[in-house]
């Protein structure tokens, strides 16, 4: 075998400078690139970690609120049930009382109006059947006499209506 | 049939610059490493860091980030990684396509026609080197059994130079023009130097002077044995590194070269898929062997 140390040098040398030459055109530059796109990835995940994290607080957050809103509704609707029976019963009981008081106040008038009535037909229905009882026997019976009775027969009538 | 065959264990001179013999197998370094860096320089070019990459950036993404996978997966250190991965994968790439270049159809039988006075140069320099018989030029299948030891390819060669010198140095010699650079020693030795000495510039800048306690330590007489064994077993590395990749490259072209040269047609294609894989195999090895190394280096004795 024919070895030659100019030869060894000159592989030596040829190995260097493609050793150089790689190095700086080859796996610098494609490292940088695998190490770029390793810190983006990274920040990427933590991103994602943090959307996530706090998209696991906003959901938190929104059922809290969501509960809070339903006990709140719930309450509201409570009181507002409570209310509006308190307010029936009252609006009830009032109009109850204004009924009553209507039906004792027209009671009264009524009352007091069929009284007024009675007499001033007792009045009429004397007069006539004086008038009359005058015609028929001719004389002029004793005016207490025929209100007395008047008034009796008067009353029976009203009695049997 | 005694025309076809050559087989070389050593690489042949194509020309002389300055002094310099450039060697066929130097030649097909050099346009692997002009692969490489134009490769890188076209890399380089088309990096954006955006979500959909060009297909170049994906193609030397998915090298990168595998050698890088590979180194990080023995470290387990992203600073050592860092600091390994540049030779790891320049190893791995040089030699992996080194291997891979003489595979292509066609690169062992494009020649060059060298000149008469080139090639007696050549054979005087041989003749020189009694015991140094490197350029074989074997017009015989013999040769192929040859390729098995070494000492079986000296007395081959002996045989087949005794025999073709007359004709074959009487006029211009076809030489082929590419050679696999890991099928040269010269390659292997060198590579194996950068492995082992980058070893020790890693160990030193990791434990400091510390690193050198693991050679000479007067701690024991059993530890100061130790540490003569690991100095030899530093030389033994080299030589491990080099005749390992030199051995199985090289038979693996000499198989080739063989099988092609029994049957042309079909029985080669095998062959061709086996040393894709060994080519792939080396490269591996080689470029883990020498990462283990630095990272044993790097770890103090207490540490490990």
């Amino acid at each position: 075998m024919d070895i030659q140390l100019t030869q060894i040098l000159f592989q030596i040398i040829n190995f260097s400078v493609v050793l150089g030459a790689l190095t700086f055109l080859l796996y610098k530059p494609v490292i940088k690139i695998f190490d770029e796109r390793a810190l983006r990835i990274e920040e990427g995940q933590k991103a994602a970690e943090l959307a996530i994290k706090t998209k696991d607080e906003l959901d938190k957050e929104k059922k809290k609120a969501e509960n809070e809103h339903k006990k709140e509704r719930a309450k509201i609707i409570n009181d507002a049930q409570e209310e509006a029976k308190q307010r029936a019963q009252e609006i009830i009981s009032t109009a109850r009382k204004e009924t009553k008081e209507e039906q004792a106040k027209l009671l009264g008038g009524w009352k007091e109006e069929k009284t007024q009535l009675i007499k001033e037909a007792k009045s009429e229905m004397t007069d006539a059947i004086i008038a009359i009882s005058a015609k028929v026997i001719g004389k002029t019976l004793d005016t207490k006499a025929q209100q007395k009775l008047i008034d009796e027969e008067i009353n029976l009538i009203i009695k049997n209506l | 049939m005694a025309a076809g065959l050559h087989i070389s264990i050593s690489a042949e001179r194509l020309l002389t610059l300055g002094g310099l013999n450039i060697t066929n197998s130097m030649f097909t370094s050099v346009l692997v490493s002009l692969l490489l860096i134009s490769f890188a320089i076209i890399t380089k070019f088309k990096l954006k860091n955006v979500s959909k990459p060009t297909v170049i950036q994906n193609f030397a993404e998915m090298i990168v980030e595998a050698l890088h996978g590979l180194v990080h997966g023995v470290t387990g250190d992203l600073k050592r990684t860092r600091l390994f991965f540049p030779f790891i994968s320049t190893f791995f790439l040089v030699i992996i396509l080194n291997n891979w270049l003489g595979l292509i159809p066609g690169v062992g039988t494009i020649k060059l026609l060298v000149n008469e006075e080139a090639a007696k140069v050549e054979e005087v320099s041989q003749t020189e080197k009694a015991s140094d018989h490197s350029n074989v030029l074997v017009d015989s299948v013999q040769a192929s059994e040859a390729v098995a030891t070494e000492e079986a390819i000296t007395l081959e060669t002996e045989e087949a130079t005794q025999e073709e010198t007359p004709s074959e140095h009487s006029g211009p010699v076809a030489v082929p023009i590419f050679r696999p650079g890991t099928a040269d020693i010269n390659t292997t030795i060198s590579l194996a130097l950068i492995s082992i000495i980058v070893t020790q510039i890693f160990g030193v800048k990791y434990l400091k002077f510390g690193y050198f306690k693991k050679f000479i330590n007067f701690s024991s007489p059993i530890m100061f044995f130790v540490g003569i064994l690991e100095l030899i077993s530093e030389f033994a590395k080299i030589i491990s590194f080099a005749f390992r990749l030199f051995g199985n490259i090289f038979a693996g072209e000499v198989l080739l070269v063989v099988m092609a040269f029994l049957f042309p047609v079909i029985l080669p294609m095998p062959f061709y898929g086996l040393e894709l894989f060994v080519g792939f195999i080396q490269a591996l090895v080689f470029s883990m062997l020498t990462l283990v190394f630095f990272n044993m280096a790097t770890i103090s004795h207490e540490e490990h």
